[in-house]
């Protein structure tokens, strides 16, 4: 019976097949295609010329941006990946109770998901670029400036604008993520746990935060997915300057590949960032004893 | 596992021989970059003419905009799709060239074509003696003042780079505005650096290595840097694009700025009661401008280069070339076009053609766009005060000989 | 209860002004520059932009990924939960890695691939590329909640003499309906908002999405008509708003019966 049911070699791979083919089509053929081009000479407009080997790798190992980027990279996805936690916890925490015009609050939560990344980056630029635009008015309203200011005249300034976008746009479907998470912890746990006179503190320490456990987790994952995947929010407010202050791997990826046109060098980085992000992945599942059905 | 990794193999080399058919119904491609809302329909417009005439063509027009047309160049041209026809920048005709992409035009063009152009617009398409392409756009730079503001900070039009300064400095001294505007973020930071350096008897690459070192660069630079610490220019350049500058300009906020003809239909429109001049660069040795050429180039590997060349002619007859060249805002490429009242008459035109006597072009070499990048890094690092002009300018010009060491 | 709503109210504020702030420089912006007859200017922006068009193409695209990359995962997810095979671990985790794989890593593959298999410049690569990319996503959502669909359902129709296809047919898939259409969401939401392979792939005006008609808007042109390109965000928005409005409740119980069974 539960043979029938559940061995069926040739139903398991007619089943499989179609997002076989589907995943096959994103990580594979472009993968491979990738690795050619990384091992070869590609020219300013792709013509893939001799092979070269390892010449590539080598000449970005040269490369004297890459460290930088590559530190600011590190920040980068750190400071998004952690303002995103600390931002969709306690709000998933909050929209979980019960309070009046809880709808309301939750549609406001989701509403930065209805507008494109691309969209979003296009707006703030202009709200930090326009000297007589809102921000600056409500600044010197506020009395927080005498005068408008550039907001993006300083590099330390514009990326944490930057970061700070890039944690608005991930915030709602995280917080969805989680708040999915807490509505599934069965309510009889908690009464269970006051009676036994734990206070609230305690019930989130020691009850919630652990069964969230494996939906913080995919957050988590997917999150740092996300945030490679916000590279219109730098392109578009800074193109990673000003003087490359604000590049991090992606933007300076799409800098190499199409504004200088060293296709096998953009080849080869793109290989070592999905390496890269291949053994993070692995590290995560590693550490993650059970994420929810992985 | 493994027979996963062979699952996955089987389908995905199954779906490479997909990979040999072209799709294209049109029988020719062209692509331009988009100058303005104009260019499109223009384009669209000019193609159904010609499809009308003759009904066994189809032309497939694809207006790009500039941020993105050297990536879908590159990524139609790694894929082997390239079109047939194409306005392309000038810069990117010698590493067009160098991949074998462009098919030379001098046995299809005859004599008296090839005599419509003005003669020097045919020089930068040139490569190795084989003409590659011929000039779609033309443009040149020139000096825009605010007469108002200038008049009430009590400042003559600036002649010279020293009277720019001054002028700067009385009109950043009104309430409220700036002096000089300098764009220091995005497309061309390095353009406007240039202007000066050649304006200071200075060049980008002399003798085959980087004119940045020179003591007539580090002059400009240190120009630049004088207006920004004496408060001269706008607050924090590097905060501000080309855009930006012109934005504040039309509102009324800014003195002096460099600019392209097309500005002036913006002025117009959009800042109806604005006082300005357009007035040529400030001169030190010798009268300068930037001229700009974009070129309209033939794939090497058309199918259907007879017919491409037949819609290259139909495009370049003297009506659409009139109609694109002044809606657009460009300066004519064609002699008759040059001869034309319309460039001669209007003050304002007749100041940016003015320059094209002796207008200077960006160098045509390979990893152009590598090396204004860097100079564009120097710029903004001594802008941000990091480094100072001579620093910024030496380390730019190391790098930059390195590049082209490289090539 | 009020003191505590208001507590809670105040302790969102600040996301919550964030969040709208972008939706506020837009109308400031509109405001600010036109006055008089605001429906003029709307229909104007709407002429201007060309954004019927693209709004066409956007919802085609997104809708057409949502059944896609859905229907191509149930098979697999359900798979993935009833089926006990060597090798069962290594796909999951294996899916789950290829979430990490974003566009803008292989932006270069992707569009030699495409334009290998003669698509590019069409809203037909687009849907095939994002439901790819969706699938791995769609397939774990999904799995998740066919592990709670109780299997002695399935078994008592074995007995009863019902086929394999008849099971998936007539049990899996009507119960699968509301976690079909969570997932079904978020592909749309995910395809509606692409932006990197959209600027890759597309070339005609004609098949630009609404996230590409606002970057030509601004990118790279001599002027910018900030006021068009704001009223062209703000209708853009509008498709994925309205579905919140009608859907979030419903989105989040999809979700939580897909993520609470383990």
């Amino acid at each position: 019976m539960q043979n029938r049911l559940l061995q069926n070699r040739a139903l398991l791979l007619l089943l499989l097949a179609p997002s076989a083919v589907a995943t096959a089509l994103i990580a594979l053929v472009p993968v491979l295609l990738l690795v050619r081009m990384s091992l070869s000479e590609v020219s300013r407009f792709g013509r893939i010329g001799a092979y070269v080997g390892w010449e590539n790798f080598a000449r970005l190992a040269e490369d004297p941006l890459l460290p930088a980027i590559l530190l600011r990279t590190g920040i980068w996805t750190g400071s998004v990946v952690a303002g995103t936690m600390l931002i969709a916890l306690p709000t998933a925490l909050i929209l979980n109770e019960r309070f009046l015009g809880r709808g309301l609050a939750q549609f406001l939560v989701l509403a930065p998901w209805a507008i494109s990344v691309a969209s979003m980056a296009v707006v703030w630029r202009h709200a930090l670029t326009d000297e007589g635009g809102l921000l600056n008015r409500l600044a010197v309203a506020a009395g927080l400036l005498d005068r408008p200011i550039p907001w993006l005249g300083s590099v330390p300034l514009s990326f944490g604008f930057e970061i700070l976008i890039a944690i608005l746009v991930s915030v709602p479907f995280s917080t969805v993520i989680l708040l999915a998470g807490l509505s599934s912890i069965p309510a009889d746990i908690y009464d269970a746990a006051r009676l036994d006179g734990a206070r609230a503190v305690d019930r989130l320490k020691f009850l919630t935060l652990p069964l969230l456990r494996p939906f913080i987790w995919i957050v988590l994952i997917f999150n740092i997915a996300y945030v490679t995947n916000s590279f219109p929010i730098i392109w578009i407010l800074t193109q990673g300057g000003p003087a490359n202050g604000t590049d991090i791997l992606v933007t300076y990826l799409y800098k190499l590949a199409f504004t200088f046109g060293r296709l096998d060098e953009a080849a080869a980085l793109s290989i070592l960032l999905l390496c890269g992000l291949a053994a993070l992945t692995v590290l995560m599942l590693r550490t993650l004893e059970h994420p929810a059905h992985a | 596992m493994t027979r996963l990794a062979k699952i996955f193999l089987i389908l995905s080399f199954g779906l490479l021989p997909l990979g040999s058919v072209g799709a294209w119904a049109a029988d020719l491609r062209f692509t331009a970059g988009e100058y303005s809302g104009f260019t499109r329909p223009f384009l669209e417009r000019v193609a159904r003419d010609y499809e009308a005439l003759h009904p066994g063509t189809r032309i497939q027009i694809e207006v790009i905009p500039w941020d993105s047309y050297l990536q879908k160049l590159t990524t139609d041209i790694s894929s082997g799709d390239q079109p047939d026809l194409s306005i392309v920048p000038t810069m990117w005709i010698s590493d067009l060239a160098a991949d074998g992409l462009l098919e030379p035009l001098d046995g299809l063009a005859t004599a008296e074509f090839k005599a419509k152009f003005i003669p020097a617009f045919l020089v930068p398409a040139t490569v190795k003696g084989q003409l590659l392409g011929f000039p779609a756009a033309a443009s040149a730079r020139a000096m825009v003042v605010n007469t108002e503001l200038l008049q009430k900070a009590g400042a003559p039009a600036p002649k010279t780079w020293a009277d720019l300064a001054t002028a700067a400095k009385a009109v950043a001294a009104l309430p409220n505005t700036y002096g000089f505007g300098l764009p220091g973020k995005e497309v061309e930071v390095d353009t406007y650096f240039y202007y000066a350096l050649w304006g200071f008897g200075g060049e980008i690459i002399k003798d085959g290595k980087s004119g940045l070192a020179s003591p007539e660069a580090i002059r400009a630079a240190t120009f630049y840097m004088s207006l920004i610490n004496d408060k001269a220019t706008e607050p924090a350049p590097t905060a501000h694009s080309r855009e930006d500058i012109f934005r504040l300009f039309k509102e009324g906020r800014i003195g002096i700025i460099f600019t392209y003809p097309m500005l002036v239909p913006q002025l117009k429109t959009e800042a109806p009661n604005l006082k300005y001049a357009v007035m040529p660069f400030p001169v030190e040795t010798r009268p300068v401008t930037l001229g700009v050429t974009d070129v309209l180039a033939m794939s090497s590997s058309s199918k259907n280069k007879q017919a491409a060349w037949d819609f290259l002619q139909f495009l370049y007859s003297d009506k659409y070339r009139a109609e694109f060249d002044r809606a657009e805002g460009l300066l004519p490429v064609t002699a008759s076009e040059a001869a034309s009242s319309y460039y001669k008459d209007n003050p304002d035109i007749a100041a940016f053609a003015a320059g094209l006597a002796y207008a200077r072009f960006f160098p045509t070499i390979k990893g152009w766009p590598e090396i204004s990048d860097i100079t564009v890094r120097a710029l903004q690092t001594m802008y941000l005060g990091q480094k100072t002009p001579t620093e910024a300018m030496t380390d730019a010009a190391r790098q930059i000989d390195e590049v082209l060491a490289r090539r | 209860m009020l003191r505590r709503s208001l507590l809670y109210w105040g302790a969102l504020l600040p996301l919550l002004a964030l969040n709208l702030f972008p939706f506020a420089v837009a109308i400031d912006t509109i405001y600010r520059a036109k006055s008089g007859d605001m429906s003029a200017f709307w229909a104007g922006m709407w002429v201007r932009t060309e954004l019927g068009i693209s709004l066409v193409n956007s919802l085609v695209i997104a809708l057409a990924t949502a059944i896609a990359s859905t229907l191509v995962a149930l098979p697999a997810a359900y798979a993935l939960s009833r089926f006990r095979f060597r090798g069962r671990q290594a796909i999951s985790e294996t899916l789950l890695g290829t979430q990490m794989l974003t566009p803008i890593m292989l932006v270069l593959g992707l569009s030699q691939m495409v334009s290998g298999m003669g698509l590019t410049d069409t809203r037909a690569a687009l849907v095939l590329l994002y439901s790819a990319f969706q699938v791995p996503f769609a397939v774990w959502m999904l799995r998740g909640y066919i592990d709670a669909i109780p299997i002695e359902l399935e078994e008592a129709a074995l007995l009863d003499g019902a086929s394999r296809r008849q099971i998936l047919g007539s049990i899996i898939l009507p119960l699968s309906v509301p976690a079909l259409l969570v997932t079904a969401t978020f592909a749309f939401i995910t395809a509606f908002n692409e932006f990197v392979l959209a600027l890759t792939l597309l070339r005609s005006s004609s098949n630009f999405t609404l996230p590409l008609r606002v970057n030509a808007l601004t990118a790279g042109r001599y002027a910018v008509d900030w006021p068009d390109v704001m009223g062209a965000v703000l209708i853009a928005s509008l498709p994925v708003l309205i579905m919140f409005v009608g859907l979030q409740r419903y989105m989040l119980r999809g979700l939580r019966l897909s993520l609470g069974a383990t």
